[in-house]
């Protein structure tokens, strides 16, 4: 009998594999979920400030809740919001205060194309930048250049900074710091260009400062001290930061979902395997409370260092991840990595619990095994699926078929979001209705191997059908890796393409200016404008917009791509105006996405916040079609570039044939691309963001492959008596293979149709939501290396180990 | 009252016309029967007769459909699950024709595994005592591998004894054990009735296993059809033959 006892290690040791696997992932989700929770970007021009003044970091919204005290949202400002400079005097008055700078940034360009950081020459003490030669600006055309700009001091320099470019005067240099641009404190707010305002009021003090004085001195700004001081300089992490959140919390609930998935098939297996083991004990007194008891046991003491393990891995696991996606820059550059045993300690304990739930739920049929069954020659498996589960898996059903409806009645977020709903509630359903598909399948699919082949075709039908749990347990994993892989891939790929098609067909421009730098001064569209041939340029500027949008009934705040347009832009890109006129756009205007339209028409006012922060009503004078293509918000561009960072354009539209060469040849960095050139760009962007949805893909793919292949090697495994009794009434060798390649067949089949079904319907109703089509961008390649990294590993997992067991040479004999 | 106390002292365990369904097969049609006290009887069947059956309601194992089953005055039918184990753990004792050991477990371990599920702790000298009595007291510490078919049946039998049960259940135990082997098993069997005073009902097909019983019951189709009293194996041989 010491094959039962390799029987039980194989399935514990398929389990650690698969709660190992598990903590790794939920761990290293931690790791990235801890990081964007502490992440601040670094101090670097603000190290000798005691605290920082700002504009608001975040907008906020009470939303109402049908039924609901009304919930408190939050997203963070994108954009640097201004501060009265006036202010700098309540805050001097604060005792312990030295002195307070209005601190202003700006973009600069030198000639030689380098992009650095312009701020006036009081700016340089925060830092402090030292002068490492010459001395500091006196007049408005000298500068005070970094090294690293490759400009000594004493030479003449042609800077652009807000216009077009200009000569300065450069009186001195500073060695260290990131790349930065001085000029007189006067100079520095003209080139800046908002009277009255700058980006931060930096406080010097002497000793220790009372923050609470800060704050009380300037009600409605932000005081940052310490780390927070970072995301003044550079807003990039504060505004990553929702979404890594968001992200990791997806990705662990995911993994946590798989686990149970994988580990809940493993040890329903391994269960079955032992029922007489389990018949025995409870015909010889044990309660079925101890049965379960010592299976809960025989899983924790699988559990524990498979989570301890899988814990301390994820540190790793997660820092790899991290360094990955600032590699591929997925994650904005200055976004740290927060390493602490929370996450290793958080993953433990999830993992634990996953793997008790889901042993309880298998112990449960150990109270269906009466103990009768231990005096049977073979503990057959019961007919039927319990009734809960049945019931249960129903009901998923039920509310995945409601999400399919929701998702092709509306379009935008609120589909997008019914979607996800859509995939996991049948992923859900497949996991209880597993053996009732496996038996539909064996019956559908094995009609076809009997009729192929009589023999063993017929066997592996047999096989497939008797064993309706264990092959359930097969399936299931095996539909969760062709849906989940599937429609994570290719949503991302269908939105992509939509993307790609709408901005390409919308795109009505002959020529684009793009910049390599920061950005495009106002002039340069005003210059394209001037040269003969050009009937229309319109300036672009790309920023962000919060605003409630309703999601499955309940409005949400959420951050949207808008774009401030310039003039004639109907005459350069044509977003699908469905009602309105875009020609109306400016002034306090703004045209909407239908997506995100939701119950507002042209004439009625939306209300949002815009890029830095402010809030806005504006009357709606446009719903146009194509959001993904032209961002859900089209702003006009006077207001864009009032309430954005830098008031540069990201890009110039131009219609007409003319040579525009002459007029990018004025701004240090600008190109003229034509318009196939131009949708190359955009989608080398969108390549870009798919990057993240292919990592989750590898790490969620790969551990279920591991789930299915370990679960398969295990029943496999624990037939060597069946296959034996086979040899012994007669089949061959080469029979007994055969029968189980049919079985395979019938089996990895109907789990890879399951999986492509739930894949395919989600897909259609994404498509339909996001294109108003039902055609999804599935790349037929990308499709077939998904099936086949199921189906292979799964197929050799479930043939290998019966070719070692049958081996060649020997005799029959049972074990 | 007092029929009722000298019931529940001379009868072990009775059934009043019980019937198990299976479904549309009915495998006991409205069977009574006492067993008294201290007594062995061997209960005898073709296949299909519904002997196994029998046991199963007999025994606690399993839940008839009609009737009522009581063990010691206890009419296990309103029992829950668990208290039903309870009972079954602490008042009977069973052996069953195959796979009756846990594999992984030695000996000892198999013998004390109903006092170990009770919570109890085993009396060392107990354990002895019983591991003597079937033979095996040099064998503690061997797995069920490492023992023959009649020495692995005579583990299974002190555990069985483990915890003096008023009634022990022995389903088929010399079925898979050769003549000479089976003897040894239904001799130790025949100890625990006329030794330590233990209620045996033992279900057989083998009318030398059933000529060791006190009396011999004959079921067919689900019904006592005959009981024989102080059987020999001829008279078994043909009473069975006329089934």
């Amino acid at each position: 009998m010491s094959a039962g006892g390799r029987r039980i290690g194989g399935a514990f040791a398929g389990v650690f594999a698969a709660l190992l696997f598990a903590a790794a992932l939920v761990g290293s989700c931690g790791v990235l979920l801890e990081s964007a929770l502490r992440a601040h970007a670094p101090v670097e021009r603000y190290g000798a400030a005691a605290a920082v003044v700002s504009g608001p970091e975040k907008v906020e919204d009470m939303l109402r809740r049908p039924g609901d005290s009304p919930e408190h949202q939050t997203r963070p400002v994108a954009e640097r919001p201004r501060v009265p400079v006036a202010a700098a005097a309540r805050l001097r008055a604060v005792p312990g205060v030295r002195g307070v700078v209005a601190d202003v940034s700006f973009p600069v360009l030198t000639s030689t194309g380098a992009s650095v950081s312009g701020h006036g020459w009081d700016s340089a003490a925060l830092r402090p930048y030292r002068l490492s030669a010459g001395r500091a600006p006196r007049a408005a055309d000298e500068v005070v250049l970094s090294e690293s700009a490759g400009i000594p001091a004493g030479k003449s320099v042609s800077l652009q900074a807000g216009g077009t470019p200009r000569p300065y005067r450069v009186t001195g240099t500073v060695a260290s710091g990131p790349g930065a641009a001085f000029f007189t404190p006067a100079a520095a707010a003209a080139l800046y260009g908002r009277p009255g305002m700058a980006d931060a009021l930096v406080v010097t003090a002497d000793g220790k400062l009372d923050e609470g004085a800060l704050r009380a001195a300037v009600p409605g700004l932000t005081v940052a001290t310490g780390a927070a001081r970072g995301d003044v300089e550079d807003r990039a992490v504060l505004a990553a930061r929702p979404d890594i959140v968001d992200l990791a919390l997806s990705i662990g609930g995911v993994a946590v979902m798989t686990a149970l998935v994988v580990v809940g098939g493993l040890i329903a297996l391994a269960t079955r395997e032992r029922a007489r083991e389990f018949a025995l004990l409870r015909a010889v007194g044990a309660t079925p409370w101890q049965v379960r008891g010592k299976l809960l046991r025989e899983t924790l003491w699988t559990g524990v260092p498979a989570a301890l393990v899988g814990g301390v891995l994820s540190l790793g696991l997660g820092a790899a991840m991290h360094s990955l996606m600032i590699g591929k820059d997925a994650l904005p550059h200055g976004f740290g990595l927060s390493l602490s045993p929370l996450p290793a300690l958080a993953a433990f304990a999830i993992t634990i619990v996953a793997a008790l739930l889901t042993a309880l739920v298998a112990s449960l049929r150990v109270s269906r095994i009466r103990p009768v069954e231990a005096l049977g020659e073979s503990a057959a498996e019961p007919a039927r699926l319990p009734r809960w589960r049945l019931v249960t898996g129903v009901v998923f059903v039920v509310v995945g078929l409601n999400a399919l409806g929701v998702s092709t009645a509306t379009s935008g977020p609120t589909a997008a979001a019914s979607v996800g709903g859509l995939v996991i509630s049948l992923i859900v359903a497949t996991a209880l209705l597993g053996p009732l598909l496996a038996r539909l399948g064996s019956r559908r699919l094995g009609r076809l191997a009997a009729l192929a082949s009589p023999v063993s075709g017929r066997l592996g039908r047999h096989a497939s059908g008797a064993a309706a749990l264990r092959a359930g347990s097969v399936l299931t994993p095996v539909a969760l890796a062709i849906a989940f892989g599937c429609t994570q891939l290719f949503a991302q790929s269908t939105i992509a393409h939509a993307t790609r098609g709408q901005a390409a067909d919308g795109n009505r421009a002959d020529q684009v200016i793009v910049s390599a730098g920061p950005g495009l001064p106002a002039g340069a569209a005003e210059a394209a404008r001037r040269v003969p041939g050009v009937t229309a340029a319109t300036p672009v500027k790309r920023t962000t917009v919060v605003m409630a949008v309703k999601e499955l009934g309940e409005k949400d705040l959420r951050t949207l791509n808008a774009q401030g347009v310039g003039a004639s832009a109907e005459a350069t890109m044509d977003p699908k105006v469905r009602s309105g006129r875009l020609a109306d756009l400016r002034g306090g205007t703004v045209a909407l996405s239908r997506d995100v339209a939701a119950g507002l028409h042209v004439g009625s006012t939306a209300r949002f916040w815009l890029g830095d922060g402010t809030r806005v009503q504006a009357r709606v004078v446009a719903i146009y079609d194509r959001g993904l293509g032209f961002g859900d918000v089209l702003l006009p561009h006077a207001t864009a570039a009032a309430h954005s960072t830098t008031a540069l354009d990201d890009h110039v539209l131009v219609r007409g044939k003319a040579d525009l060469r002459p007029v990018a040849a004025a701004y240090a960095g600008a190109r003229v691309v034509d318009r196939d050139a131009y949708g190359e760009a955009l989608s080398r962007e969108l390549r870009l963001q798919g990057l993240v949805s292919l990592i989750v893909v590898a790490a969620i793919g790969g551990f279920i492959v591991i789930g299915v292949v370990t679960t398969l090697a295990l029943a496999t495994g624990a037939r060597r008596r069946e296959f034996a009794l086979l040899r012994l009434v007669g089949a061959t060798r080469r029979q007994v293979l055969a029968a189980l390649r049919w079985e395979a067949a019938i089996v990895l089949g109907t789990g890879l149709l399951t999986g492509a079904a739930i894949a395919l319907v989600t897909l259609l109703a994404l498509a339909m939501a996001v294109t108003g089509a039902p055609l999804p961008a599935i790349s037929p390649v990308a499709a077939a290396a998904i099936l086949a990294g199921v189906a292979g590993p799964a197929a050799a997992a479930m043939l290998l180990p019966a070719r070692a067991m049958l081996r060649r040479r020997s005799s029959p004999r049972l074990p | 009252m007092t029929t009722m106390t000298a019931e529940a002292t001379a009868v072990a365990v009775s059934l009043e016309s019980v019937t198990k369904d299976y479904g549309d097969v009915r495998a006991l049609d409205g069977v009574s029967w006492a067993f008294p006290r201290g007594g062995f009887t061997a209960v005898m069947g073709p296949s299909g007769s519904g002997k196994s059956t029998f046991l199963h309601c007999a025994s606690g194992l399993d839940r008839p459909s009609a009737g009522a089953v009581r063990i010691g005055g206890t009419d296990i039918g309103r029992l829950s699950e668990t208290r039903r184990t309870r009972l079954r753990r602490e008042r009977i004792g069973f052996v069953f024709q195959a796979f009756n050991l846990i594999p992984s477990m030695d000996v000892e371990q198999n013998i004390t595994l109903p006092l170990q599920l009770a919570g109890t702790k085993a009396d060392p000298g107990r354990v002895a005592e019983v591991a003597r009595r079937v033979g095996l007291a040099d064998r503690l510490r061997h797995r069920p591998s490492e023992l023959s078919g009649g020495q692995q049946q005579r583990v299974a039998l002190a555990r069985a004894l483990v915890t003096r049960p008023e009634v022990v259940f022995a389903d088929e135990p010399t079925g898979a054990l050769d003549p000479r082997t089976a003897r040894d098993v239904l001799r130790l069997l025949r100890e625990a009735v006329d030794l330590a005073g233990q209620t045996l009902v033992l279900v057989t097909h083998d009318p030398m296993a059933a000529a060791w019983a006190d009396s011999v019951l004959f079921l067919s189709r689900g019904r006592i059809v005959d009981e024989m009293t102080s059987p020999t194996v001829q008279g078994v041989m043909s009473r069975w033959e006329s089934l």
